[in-house]
């Protein structure tokens, strides 16, 4: 078989870091990324890129751990290395506060982001609503920094970029040997899956430059995010919600949450209004697939359904969507080989 | 009453409004006046980064740690105020960063959450192999001192451009208390051989995604010696110098050199950082700070002078915890001054 060709569908975290990991992993490989979005448009453009896991019901955690750890791993030397700021790669430090003990006090990622310890009384009087608190440091990939770092490293290893609709995994099958689905929340509509769903998530970016550490609510629902620009602020999980326009009333009750949390950002400039459909799933879909239509066969892996957690574990499940590219490729030169037989 | 405060940087504005602050209902009579050759932006309180941080050894002088602590619980105190974004008041994490272990500073349980670093912090910075982490505050001078400022102006308080060449100057003109906060120049007002110029260079970058406070140390070659990096609101700060002696105001080019190539190794992105400014300042360097009365003049002629001056290169650090103790000794000076009461015994 001559060089093989993937193509790789979405340009979110998910697409480029899969794209990245193939070129790393295959480097034969002829690469090409298709999606109808690129960043700023793209759902990862909307998320603070914090990382800070989100637990996945159907993943085992052993595993969710692995991958959280390697994406960190490969953030952690990142943010530390000249390219940082331009990868828009960056440590940050702050509180994760509880209005009620949580049952899990310890988090399966406690050993794997920096300095894990409880907060102290005094640390906590800042937060008077709430009893129990947790100080780390963790990294934030600040988008759209991130995915234009990881599309100039794509384009200078030779990776195509092709603004393209994608209606049926099928209209590839001809170009390309192997199709990776990395389509997020479009992944409902591309290959049908109805266990996909929506979490929409409303968040103000703001000016407010001396926030310089990040406060959550362990509730999940009310988080404050400084980035390299804007800070930002969270936010919504509204189930099944498909809808992409600005609510104002959610506007005024994310910045009345936050600004209990942090008054100092009352003062916030050049609010801005961002909505995002994470995609949710019972757990992450990282799997082959061999699809069959009249005898004619197309292999696909495929990797979405991250839901909230895509930056925090987008290095590991990009590595193993690799690893599985791989194995296509690896049955495709069997077969073929076969074939000559 | 007549009081003259001569300095406007840190410690001249906010010891001016703390008395003016605790004995204006008090006395009536109470006519303040600021008297400065250089204001805000000029002063050298503008040029600090701003970071709440004592040196690491207060070398016994409890009285500097408990104004120190007085400083940061009051300005705490301040940060969920409307107030903390007009004052320049923000909470700031870092590091402080060793080649060896050292004993923990007196003022590991004023900042919040102090511990010591991981080993995998530590692989942040090769050649360092020990460290501190905590949260802190910054206080900008260039915001905190308009805010001053306006504080004193909305309450009556007079400025002043000029420059004081004596104290008999000022008493001459009928001012019966002087506040000295002449920082680095008291010299000129007064003879002091222990007070002594700190010079300082720092440079000024864009690199609004360095988050925390970064501050070496090299045990040998002293305090601010060693690289350091400070993010603003506006722009981080990059510094690491302290010449104890050296009068000159201009930028070095060596300093230069020596800031940014210690503080690139220490972050390598900081060469993609923009230059926006450079500076230098004389930290006014005192074995400790002369915060004292002293009575000039003999006879029934007596003016008081109260002295706050000296602090170094941590005088945001310790501003309120002073002014407090200069307030106090105002006090005194009134409770003699009271009509009818006895001249109470010299302390």
């Amino acid at each position: 078989m001559a060089a093989p060709k993937v193509a790789v569908v979405g340009a979110g975290v998910i697409g480029l870091s899969t794209a990245q990991c193939i070129m790393e992993t295959c480097p034969g490989c002829s690469i090409t990324v298709l999606s109808d979005q690129f960043s700023p448009n793209t759902t990862s453009d909307v998320a603070a890129g914090m990382l800070i896991p989100h637990t996945c019901p159907g993943t085992p955690t052993h595993v969710q751990k692995q991958w959280f750890r390697e994406t960190f791993t490969y953030l952690f030397a990142i943010s530390n290395s000249a390219e940082a700021s331009e990868a828009g790669v960056h440590l940050v430090s702050g509180w994760q506060v509880f209005k009620n003990t949580p049952k899990e006090e310890l988090p399966f990622w406690s050993d794997v982001v920096l300095g894990f310890r409880p907060m102290s009384k005094a640390e906590l009087q800042k937060f008077p609503q709430h009893r129990f608190g947790q100080a780390f440091m963790t990294l934030k990939c600040d988008c759209p920094s991130y995915l234009l770092w990881l599309e100039k490293r794509l384009k200078a290893a030779g990776v195509q970029m092709q603004t393209r609709k994608v209606a049926d995994l099928w209209e590839l099958h001809s170009k390309y040997n192997v199709v990776v689905n990395c389509a997020g929340i479009g992944a409902h509509q591309l290959v049908g899956d109805e266990k996909l769903f929506p979490i929409r998530g409303q968040v103000l970016k703001v000016h407010a430059p001396w926030v310089k550490n990040f406060i959550r609510d362990g509730d999940g629902l009310t988080y404050i995010y400084p980035g390299i620009h804007r800070v930002t602020l969270g936010g919504t999980r509204e189930k099944d919600n498909w809808s992409l326009s600005p609510d104002p009333g959610a506007t005024k009750d994310i910045f009345d949450r936050c600004c209990s949390l942090e008054p100092s950002l009352r003062g916030a400039q050049e609010i801005e209004v961002k909505v995002g459909l994470r995609p949710a799933r019972q757990c992450v879909r990282l799997q082959r697939e061999v699809l069959s239509q009249g005898g004619v066969k197309l292999q696909v892996v495929h990797n979405y359904g991250h839901g909230a957690g895509g930056f925090s574990v987008h290095r590991g499940t990009a590595k193993e969507a690799a690893h599985l590219v791989g194995e296509c490729i690896a049955a495709l030169q069997d077969s073929s080989s076969r074939a000559k037989l | 009453m007549r009081v003259a405060v001569i300095g406007a940087g840190v410690i001249g504005l906010s010891t001016a409004l703390c008395i003016h602050q605790q004995y204006h209902s008090l006395v009536p009579s109470l006519d303040m006046e600021v008297y400065a050759d250089h204001y805000t932006p000029h002063t050298t309180s503008d040029g600090a980064a701003g970071l709440w941080q004592p040196y690491l050894s207060d070398q016994g002088n409890l009285q500097e740690t408990l104004w120190n602590k007085e400083t940061f619980d009051y300005l705490l105190g301040h940060l969920g105020s409307p107030a903390a974004r007009e004052m320049g008041l923000f909470l700031i994490s870092g590091y402080n960063l060793f080649t060896q272990p050292v004993p923990d500073p007196p003022w590991k349980n004023i900042v919040l959450g102090f511990r010591n670093l991981t080993p995998k912090e530590l692989e942040l910075f090769p050649g360092y192999s020990y460290g501190w982490f905590n949260t802190a505050l910054m206080l900008e001078g260039r915001s905190y001192l308009p805010w001053l400022t306006n504080r004193l102006t909305e309450r009556g308080v007079k400025f002043c451009h000029k420059k004081v060449e004596s104290f008999q100057e000022v008493f001459a003109q009928g001012v019966d208390v002087v506040i000295n906060c002449t920082g680095v120049r008291a010299g000129e007002l007064q003879p002091d051989p222990e007070l002594q110029p700190g010079r300082g260079q720092v440079i000024k970058v864009l690199a609004p995604w360095v988050k925390h406070f970064i501050i070496t140390h090299d045990i040998k070659s002293g305090i601010y010696n060693s690289p350091y990096i400070i993010p603003g609101s506006e722009f981080a700060v990059l510094g690491g110098i302290y010449q104890h002696g050296n009068w000159n105001e201009e930028n070095s080019a060596q300093d230069h050199k020596t800031i940014w190539e210690n503080c690139c190794r220490l972050l390598p992105a900081l060469q993609n950082a923009k230059i926006v400014g450079e500076w230098s300042g004389l930290r006014p360097a005192r074995p400790r700070v002369r915060l004292e009365r002293e009575t000039l003049g003999h006879g029934h002629c007596q003016a008081e002078v109260i002295h706050n001056y000296g602090h170094g290169g941590f005088g945001i650090t310790i501003h309120w915890g002073c002014a407090m103790a200069a307030a106090r000794l105002f006090g005194s000076i009134l409770q003699e001054k009271q009509p009818g009461s006895p001249p109470l015994p010299r302390l």
